[in-house]
């Protein structure tokens, strides 16, 4: 039976690697019958900028984890509130935003979840 | 029961020590345990007097525990063969996600 793993980004993408390293477990996820969704929240929002290139400052880059999951069928989702309170930035487009009560939703189905 | 336990941070940290208790508590109930170390949390298996996880890691090991480590975090860490506790699994993220697929109970600690 397929497991829900939740993945959840809490760091941002800039000053630490977890970010990168939450989204590449999340990708690692996908080789197990699993259906796997990232779920970028708090200052981990940033990490679905759209156009952000951490490699300048000499961080991992982030948008090849988002686009692998997409491209794999899963997910990547940003918390609402998170994202408008850190200025509502433009998106990745293989991020969907969704409101809390989803976030809510998601963590309460899913079979594991991996705080990050 | 089957639990995995993931940890991602240093021997520093109380999440060593938490989750070696956690562990060592679930084998005396008969539950197999899974560990898996990644980022800075394979820094623990480092065998050295500085570091007192690693000799609790081994008596985990020597209960039943299987440790595996994500390889490819191990290389900028300098954590090799040579400097880890015997024993412990050189793995990948392939490993990471067979253990959260096969444990019915995925604990995490970073």
């Amino acid at each position: 039976m397929k497991k829900q793993v939740t993945m959840v980004v809490r760091h941002g993408p800039l000053n630490t690697v977890r970010a990168a390293e939450a989204l590449r477990a999340a990708v690692g996820y996908t080789l197990a019958p699993q259906r796997v969704t990232a779920l970028l929240i708090g200052t981990g929002v940033c990490a679905g900028a759209a156009g952000l290139r951490p490699e300048l400052v000499g961080q991992p880059e982030v948008a090849k984890h988002i686009e692998t999951l997409k491209l794999l069928g899963h997910r990547v989702v940003a918390d609402r509130p998170s994202h408008e309170a850190l200025g509502a930035f433009p998106l990745h487009p293989a991020v969907e935003l969704v409101d809390r009560a989803e976030v809510l939703k998601l963590l309460e189905e899913s079979d594991v979840v991996v705080p990050y | 029961m089957k639990l995995g336990i993931l940890l991602t941070t240093s021997p520093e940290h109380q999440n060593s020590t938490t989750a070696l208790c956690v562990g060592r508590a679930a084998l005396e109930l008969g539950h197999e345990v899974e560990l898996f170390l990644m980022d800075d949390g394979v820094t623990n298996v480092l065998d050295s007097r500085d570091n007192p996880v690693a000799g609790a890691l081994a008596a985990l090991q020597a209960q039943g525990a299987a440790i595996t480590l994500c390889g490819s975090t191990c290389d900028p860490r300098g954590v090799t063969k040579e400097s880890a506790v015997a024993g412990v699994v050189f793995g990948s993220q392939y490993d990471h996600a067979q253990i959260v697929h096969r444990t019915d109970r995925f604990l995490v600690f970073g």
